[in-house]
């Protein structure tokens, strides 16, 4: 059943099924339950969709676990090490919004040295070349097109153009080779490289305009990075009326297969689909030294705004419209500053286990009283910011939200006072308490085979040295963290969130590095099945800059900018086992509880070395005796 | 001397111990001067630190082999303040006794940690694993053989006639003390100063901690160090005794639900700060007691959701 629903959810993407056929696919999915079957950069995932996982993602299969990894479908046979995970929406936060499948492997071992020729100038800032470019790199291009990566989301409305984005480094590397040779001098000054991340665009005869935009710079200011020219690259040709109109520039009627179109991003820009086929492009942007940019903090909290919206949508649809709105109001301003945008504004009131806050995405509320430290609303922020998973649920589907519309924000303080009394929603945690000391180690204690019934693992020292080894690798993740979910507890490191005037620092990446530590075993077990899991700790691995921090009018008022660039913002939640020592005299390696087997291999880096196992051995042992057999 | 009973009971009394290094000045002893440097150091301004750091180290160097003249050679001393031993440990010998008593001469020992003989240890586990073994078989209600020690087991006896009661931290972790050795140990507590007990490894059991527990000298105690004793509910019950107890460690004994229900219906449930348990000591239901407990304190019981 969940290998015909994982199927047929391809079969359907490629559009040609009935309404009526796929209406009751839909109703299935909804019908459909499944625990998660693995766990992917801290989001849950399944290998088919059902009620809860509906967003699909294309992702490497190698960084799903691989005893599970199997059950993913490969859809796209160009691309085979490209495995579909499905996702719950409601769980994705601003990094997992977007899926930028990487393509690098599509165009490895491929020679792709490219050339822009036969350059035309349209309008001031508006230029079109031929790339030329060989006959093998042609074909994994024209490939692109044919990778069945253009998957609708299951709640879709409706079905224009397609596209998703892809990475490939390798690509963008042979552009900029091509680019920085081709651009005339006057736009060619500051040019530092195309951008990898491109979006592969296809509209069939008939589907809707690509409506009037300007895309939307892209800024990152502690690289000293931003974007002037968007470049397009028709991988097919075709003509359409017209095939691209740059509002005030030019229209291109007819476009030849791999033409390369550049143009400043000022343009406000339209695309018709191809009368006569099928038009597939791809759309990326030239990035420059960003030396005389102006900063407006303001524009930030706008496009802050607009990310937090869209992602809230998923809870409140009515949403999506306020985002699109703040969308295009960045997109002008960056060229022509801050115009009028929406008369009104939205806010968002929220209430968790008994809190209120009031949020537009970009300024948080909440009530100033002597229950609520200031740290405890920097950790409700970021944990709504970030869409954090407390247990098994997302913050956000916790929370109680209400969209309301307002003039300014002046409603606000006695619109929170008039709630019902806040509540502290946090504890504290003594960390160090999931670390007891190890036992001292007995010399007469010897294995579990020459022990006859006798062994105790808690005096081993084999299995002291891997359980003082597993403490190391847990407290290293575990104590620098400011904030910890115990089951559907939130747990805040005072210490972690240092108050500095007006200013909240969240100390989180800096993690403690670890202490590593370094007889006779004769015996089906292996010490490594002694040390087992004791807890399941969550923990937030935040980089953000410091929260602006205000208080008046009896509310808290704190102001994040995470999209200014000039700070590196990073979050990840990861799930981290407690290790202790069983006490069973013979640990069964058939049914092995080992804390090893727990340990998220991605969590393994060098701030956070964790020796290789040998639980896997005997599986392998398993498998080659498996082979020799048949 | 009452200045140095009044320092045991009050070791942070830092005009007492001024006055008293007037008194080691007097006899000659170094220990008067190491006083009053140590006392200075944190008034010092932190440029001038090192020289003053500099000079107690020299000191300390040049007096310290005659600090221990008063203790047994046997003795090891594991923690100090201005010189004078604190902490020390014993290993259990035949001549336990003499060895403990005189180390409890020093005026200054409230901490005394009394280990096994590694050697005997080795020798004794398959006795003493056997005597367990049949002890669980016929039940932990037969009567005990007062008249010699059991086999394997350390002859507890040996210490009949000590006086325990000026000790605020006994740690006998890993000695095999037993039952009836816990319940002779008992009687050598003739004062409530203990505050830590460390009986960890010990296979006291519930009749052991019962016995000990009802001792009302022991009443104040604040840390109790209990992990594979073989307790089940009953010693955990036995622990009510023990209001004042905020430190707690019960793990590797099968306590079941009942025990996590009778750890929540303790007087000190509520005051806890530290409390070591697994899963596996309690069971599903037990977590689930201790997950939803209203009287522990919210930060151990947000430790029980997530296991």
């Amino acid at each position: 059943m969940s290998i015909e629903l994982r199927d047929r959810f391809f079969v359907l993407s490629a559009g040609d099924a009935s309404a009526e056929e796929v209406a009751r696919y839909r109703a299935e999915v909804d019908a459909a339950d499944a625990a998660p079957a693995a766990t992917v950069d801290g989001l849950d995932v399944c290998w088919h969709p059902t009620a809860r996982f509906k967003a699909v993602r294309f992702i490497d299969a190698e960084l799903i676990d691989e005893r599970v990894r199997e059950l993913f479908a490969r859809p796209s046979a160009q691309a085979p090490y490209l495995a579909a995970v499905f996702a719950d929406p409601h769980e994705l936060s601003f990094r997992t919004f977007e899926n930028i499948v990487p393509l690098d492997r599509l165009f490895e071992s491929v020679p792709l040295e490219m050339e822009l020729d036969g350059a035309t100038e349209h309008a001031e800032g508006v230029l079109s070349y031929t790339l030329r470019l060989p006959e093998q790199a042609r074909d994994r291009l024209a490939r692109l097109d044919a990778l069945g990566l253009y998957v609708p989301p299951l709640n879709a409305a409706s079905r224009g153009g397609e596209r998703f984005i892809f990475h490939s480094a390798l690509l963008a590397e042979a552009l900029t080779a091509a680019v920085a040779d081709a651009l005339p001098p006057s736009v060619a000054e500051g040019f530092s490289h195309v951008n990898p991340v491109f979006r592969c665009n296809a509209f069939e005869p008939g589907d809707a305009n690509f409506h009037l935009h300007r895309d939307t710079p892209y800024y990152d200011a502690a690289r000293g990075h931003i974007s002037r020219y968007t470049l397009l690259l028709y991988v097919t040709g075709g003509t359409g009326s017209p095939a691209l109109d740059l509002a005030g520039g030019a229209a291109l009627a007819e476009i030849g297969p791999f033409t390369c179109v550049i143009f400043d991003q000022r343009y406000e820009h339209e695309g018709a689909p191809y009368r006569d086929g099928r038009k597939v492009f791809l759309r990326t942007e030239l990035v420059f030294a960003a030396g005389e940019v102006t900063e407006q903090p303001e524009i930030g909290a706008l496009f802050s705004k607009a990310c937090y919206l869209t992602g809230e949508s998923v809870f409140a649809p009515e949403l999506a419209r306020h985002a699109d709105a703040y969308y295009n109001q960045v997109a002008a301003a960056h060229w022509s500053g801050l115009g009028d945008g929406p008369a009104r504004e939205t806010f968002v009131h929220k209430e968790f286990r008994g809190l209120h806050f009031v949020t537009n995405g970009y300024d948080f509320w909440f009530p100033a009283t002597d229950a609520l430290p200031a740290a405890e609303c920097a950790a409700v922020t970021l944990l709504d910011y970030f869409n954090c998973k407390l247990g098994d649920t997302p913050f956000r589907a916790l929370c109680r939200t209400e969209v309301i519309e307002a003039d300014d924000a002046a409603w606000i303080p006695d619109f929170l006072r008039d709630q019902h009394p806040t509540l502290s929603v946090t504890t504290q945690v003594d960390k160090s308490a999931f670390f007891p000391d190890p036992e001292r180690p007995d010399g007469a204690n010897c294995c579990p085979f020459h022990s006859s019934g006798r062994f105790d693992p808690t005096r081993f020292d084999d299995v002291i040295k891997l359980y003082e080894d597993a403490q190391s690798f847990a407290k290293a993740h575990i104590l620098p963290a400011p904030i910890l979910m115990l089951g559907e507890d939130v747990a805040l490191d005072p210490d972690r969130f240092v108050i500095d005037g007006d200013l909240i620092h969240v100390l989180g990446k800096h993690a403690l590095t670890p202490v590593n530590f370094a007889a006779c075993w004769n015996d089906e077990s292996i010490p490594e099945d002694y040390v087992v899991t004791a807890a399941r700790v969550g923990v937030q691995q935040l980089l953000v800059p410091p929260i602006i921090h205000h208080e008046s009018n009896g509310c808290r008022h704190l102001s994040f900018d995470f999209f200014r660039n000039s700070w590196m913002v990073d979050h990840r939640q990861a799930t981290i086992p407690v290790p202790r020592i069983t006490e069973l005299m013979w640990a069964d390696p058939d049914d092995s509880h080992a804390w090893r087997r727990d340990v998220d291999d991605s969590l393994i880096d060098a701030e956070h070395p964790l020796e290789s196992s040998d639980l896997w051995d005997d599986e392998d042992d398993d498998w080659d005796d498996d082979e020799e057999d048949s | 001397m009452a200045i140095e009973e009044a320092l045991r009971a009050h070791p942070d009394d830092l005009t007492a111990w001024h006055a008293y290094s007037d008194r080691l000045l007097e006899r000659g002893d170094a220990r008067g001067t190491l006083i009053r440097l140590e006392q200075r150091l944190p008034r010092t301004r932190p440029a001038d630190r090192p020289a003053l750091e500099r000079e107690i180290a020299d000191l300390v160097a040049e007096h310290e082999d005659r600090w221990d003249d008063g203790l047994p050679g046997a003795a090891r001393v594991r923690s100090r303040r201005y010189g004078f031993a604190t902490e020390v440990a014993v290993t259990w010998s035949d001549d336990v006794r003499e060895v403990v008593e005189q180390v409890l001469r020093a005026p200054f020992v409230t901490t005394l940690r009394l280990t096994s003989n590694a050697a005997d240890d080795d020798d004794d586990d398959e006795e003493w694993e056997e005597d367990w073994d049949e002890e669980d078989e016929d039940g932990w209600d037969l009567a005990v053989d007062r008249g010699a020690p059991r086999p394997g087991r350390l002859d507890v006896r040996a210490l009949a006639g000590l006086d325990l009661g000026r000790l605020t931290e006994l740690d006998l972790s890993y000695l095999s003390v037993g039952f009836d050795g816990a319940e002779f140990l008992a009687g050598l507590f003739v004062s409530d100063r203990l505050r830590a007990l460390d009986l960890r490894y010990c296979r006291v059991a519930d009749t052991g901690l019962a016995a000990l527990t009802a001792r009302p000298q022991l009443a104040g105690l604040r840390r109790l160090h209990l992990q594979r004793n073989r307790l089940t509910a009953d010693g955990v019950r036995s622990l009510h005794r023990l209001a004042e107890l905020t430190e707690l460690d019960l793990r590797y004994n099968d306590l079941g639900e009942a025990g996590a229900r009778a750890l929540l219906a303790a007087p000190f449930a509520g005051s806890l700060t530290r409390l070591w348990l697994y899963d596996s000591d309690v069971g599903e239901d037990g977590v689930r007691e201790l997950a939803q407990a209203a009287n522990l304190p919210p930060g151990l019981r947000s430790m029980w959701r997530c296991v």
